[in-house]
């Protein structure tokens, strides 16, 4: 502007500007005029009171709903702030904020400001300038934007995006529908509204330098499935790519393609056509690029780690169907808990019920025990006591053994029975004679010994007649006890002992008789029998009865054979006592 | 030609009648006139509330709002507009200062809270946007009348006056209006070209047909 012939060629142009401008103001105002209701055409100089953006901010909230766009704010400079509705407070307003629908932007002195308006708009804001946005939304195929300028100035850049643009600035003077790629309006007290030509170079560049600056966030996946989840990010990408990347993409789908493929890794932007675009220097593009390569670097190491992520992601689906089966498990664990419960009380019944009898056969044979100890100590005295203790295993065995002999005399009558009775006791009885005979006779040698050994120690020295002595006082002793084991012998055992074998092979010999004569009275049933079945009934009494008579003499035998053990034993005993007694008496010096 | 007699005083009484009548008309027509050469004088000044350069948006806000502006708010925002900033506390400060800018005559002793004029405001703009105006002011320098004739003649205000005052929201418009001049003009802070040096060093390309942006954001220049 400082040569003359630019200055006439620039009023020219400008001139031109204002032309196109009020052309397409005309244009848009017949187009209103037949498809649109009269209040969207151009209305001269109407109040300002009919255009406050109070008085669409009710419908504004409802069609918000139904399909809401955002405004970017894409460049700062200077004072600028906003509020999201009239009695909003204000708020300073940066970069990447997003404005909803009646939202109100304010530039102070030496400032600007630039947002993006949904899809396909650009709104530059000149210094001291105050804008509302009362309508921003897309209804159905068609953007509506309506930009009311109270103040200042405000250039628009209206991109074709595939859909049908409604735009339209309303002034406290009139209401413009931009039908072009934009213009400029200056609002104010002094002059009024003012139509210009739009600096659409510089809101290009602004979009460029935007866009240049948010490259990091679309070169990263993000977690959209489009690089360009914001409508406005990708209205915007939409106007400028082609001169970022010419003949590398053309569609969108196709860029993001590219980028999914990989293959737009090592695209370099034209920067020539930037350049020419924004008239910057490359250089700021820098950061941008190291972007790049920083993000390739990434790619490959995600590349590499998505194997260990894959792995990763199946042990989990592992560890998840393991721990489904575990809740199944655990809970059929669960169902069972109450049988078990319920078997464990049963058996613990049982186990108490068991113990309790343990207790009782324990106490039985506490019982029996202290029975059997008392029998123990009242059989034997003293040194007697082991062996009464081995006389009374043997008479338990000859027990037993009776035991048979008396079940078999059982089967043939209770004769028989006490005469195997009467067996038993004797042999058992035998059996503890001929024991403690046998004992004693050790005792006895066992002693004779040890007074062998005094006497001959009392014979070599006359020095030990002391303790000659002592071992008379002991042969004493033991002669009196001796004499005490004789009597107990002779008067209690032996003699009732003697007794009851005597009794009993009675008893076995009468049974024996009686039992033979049975045997001879069925015989002769049997042969006086009238019919074949009396007869064998007969034949088989005979038979046990003669099985009867038989065991009754065998229980004789044992009988007599005991009762020869016991006066055998009974004789040891004696001899035993006599020669104790004798030897207590003769020798003197027994004992230690 | 007795009858005219009577007519003739008849005549001279209707004008004396008329004198008396209009004494009073004339005298209140006279009060009106002097009343009239009063200017409007304002409570306070937005200037007042919001002194800070902080509060610049607030500022212009309520500036807005206020039937006329005064001569402390437009010496604030004058030197906001200018320099960004305003780095005085007082208005005798802002007035020493506007000074020795030459933005008002040196003889400017007008209240704080009274109107200010188009006069010195326009001066103040001329020189903030270094408009060297036509032979007059070349030959005169700065001055209030030529100075808003200048304006006028730019199409930056309408015709007016420079006795007559702004509005507030006249006087932001007017801002805004100084700022489209002087960002028109290279070299001049505020400018095109030092946005586009600021973003960025100049390239060959911003000759190209396609940058029109110097054509585009300059009001219509009426000077050759």
């Amino acid at each position: 502007m400082t040569a003359p012939s630019s200055s006439l060629a620039a009023r020219f142009r400008w001139i031109g500007v204002a032309l196109l401008s009020t052309t397409i103001v005309a244009l848009s105002t017949a187009a209103a005029q037949d498809s649109q209701p009269p209040a969207a055409s151009t209305v001269p100089a109407s109040p300002a009171a009919d255009e406050k953006p109070a008085d669409t901010t009710a419908s504004t909230d409802e069609l918000a709903a139904q399909s809401a766009i955002n405004a970017v704010v894409l460049e700062i400079s200077g004072k600028v702030r906003a509020r999201d509705a009239a009695d909003a407070e204000w708020r300073p307003l940066a970069v990447n904020d997003s404005l909803r629908a009646g939202a109100e932007v304010q530039s102070g002195l030496r400032s600007h400001a630039a947002l993006r308006l949904g899809r396909n708009a650009t709104i530059l804001l000149d210094a001291g300038t105050t804008v509302v946005i009362p309508e921003l939304r897309q209804d159905d195929q068609v953007l509506v934007t309506r930009t009311a300028v109270k103040a200042g100035r405000a250039d628009m850049k209206v991109d074709r995006v595939g859909l049908q643009n409604d735009f339209r600035v309303v002034t406290p003077s009139a209401t413009i529908a931009v039908a072009g790629t934009g213009l400029g309006v200056q609002a104010g007290r002094l002059v009024g509204t003012e139509i210009v030509g739009a600096r659409l170079n510089e809101i290009a560049a602004i979009e460029a330098r935007w866009i240049a600056r948010r490259l990091a966030y679309f070169f990263g996946h993000g977690t959209s499935s489009s690089l360009f989840p914001d409508p406005a990010e990708g209205a915007i990408d939409e106007s400028v790519r082609r001169n970022l990347m010419p003949g590398v993409v053309d569609g969108r789908e196709q860029l993001e393609q590219a980028w999914a493929n990989g293959s737009l890794q090592n695209v370099v932007f034209n920067l020539n056509n930037l350049q020419r675009l924004m008239n910057l220097d490359a250089s700021i593009f820098d950061d941008e690029l190291a972007t790049v390569a920083v993000l390739a670097q990434l790619l490959e190491i995600r590349a590499a780690t998505g194997g260990l992520a894959e792995k990763g992601q199946g042990a989990a689906m592992l560890a998840a169907a393991f721990a489904q089966k575990a809740v199944q498990l655990s809970s059929q664990a669960t169902a069972m808990l109450p049988s078990i419960e319920q078997l464990l009380a049963k058996e613990a019944a049982t186990a108490e019920d068991a113990a309790a009898m343990v207790a009782d056969l324990r106490k039985d044979a506490e019982g029996f025990k202290s029975d059997a100890f008392a029998a123990r100590d009242d059989a034997l005295f003293h040194l007697a006591e082991t062996i009464l203790a081995i006389a009374e295993k043997d008479h338990e065995k000859a027990k037993n053994e009776a035991d048979l002999a008396a079940a078999a005399a059982l089967m043939a009558n209770m004769a028989a029975s006490q005469a195997m009775l009467a067996s038993r006791d004797a042999q058992g009885y035998a059996m503890i004679a001929a024991n403690a005979a046998a004992t004693a006779q050790s005792a006895i040698n066992d002693y004779f010994a040890k007074v062998g050994q005094i006497d001959l120690c009392a014979a070599d020295a006359a020095a030990q007649a002391a303790i000659a002595e002592n071992a008379a006082l002991a042969s004493a002793a033991l002669e009196s006890l001796a004499d005490q084991l004789a009597l107990a012998i002779q008067d209690n055992a032996a003699a009732g002992i003697l007794a009851d074998i005597g009794a009993n092979t009675a008893a076995a010999a009468q049974a024996a008789a009686s039992a033979a004569a049975s045997r001879d009275e069925a015989l002769a049933a049997a042969s006086n029998a009238r019919t074949m079945g009396e007869r064998v009934l007969f034949n088989w009494a005979a038979v046990y009865a003669s099985q009867a008579a038989a065991d009754a003499a065998a229980a004789q035998a044992a009988a007599s054979s005991a009762l020869e053990a016991a006066l055998e034993a009974r004789d040891a005993a004696l001899l035993a006592h006599e020669l104790a007694y004798g030897n207590g008496k003769g020798g003197g010096k027994g004992g230690d | 030609m007795p009858s005219e007699a009577p007519d003739r005083r008849s005549a001279a009484a209707v004008v004396r009648g008329a004198g008396r009548a209009c004494s009073p008309a004339l005298a209140l027509l006279l009060a009106i006139s002097l009343g009239a050469c009063q200017r409007q004088m304002l409570e306070s000044s937005a200037v007042d509330k919001y002194p800070s350069g902080d509060d610049e948006l607030d500022y212009l806000s309520q500036v807005n709002d206020m039937t006329a502006v005064t001569n402390n708010d437009a010496l604030h925002g004058l030197l906001l507009f200018a320099d960004g900033a305003d780095p005085f506390t007082t208005y005798e400060e802002r007035v020493e200062g506007a000074k020795s800018r030459r933005w008002m005559p040196s003889g400017f002793d007008a209240p704080a809270n009274e109107s200010a004029t188009v006069g010195w405001m326009a001066m103040a703009g001329c020189q903030i946007c270094n408009i060297k105006g036509g032979v007059t002011m070349h030959l005169l320098g700065p001055t209030p009348r030529y100075c808003t004739k200048e304006l006028v003649f730019m199409q930056v205000i309408p015709l007016r006056t420079e006795n007559q005052s702004l509005t507030g929201a006249e006087f932001t418009d007017y801002l805004n209006r100084l700022h489209r001049i002087r960002a028109g003009k290279p070299g001049e802070p505020g400018s095109q070209a030092a946005a586009a040096a600021a973003a960025g060093p100049a390239g060959e390309q911003s000759a190209t047909p396609m940058n029109e942006s110097d054509v585009e954001e300059t009001l219509p220049s009426p000077t050759p």
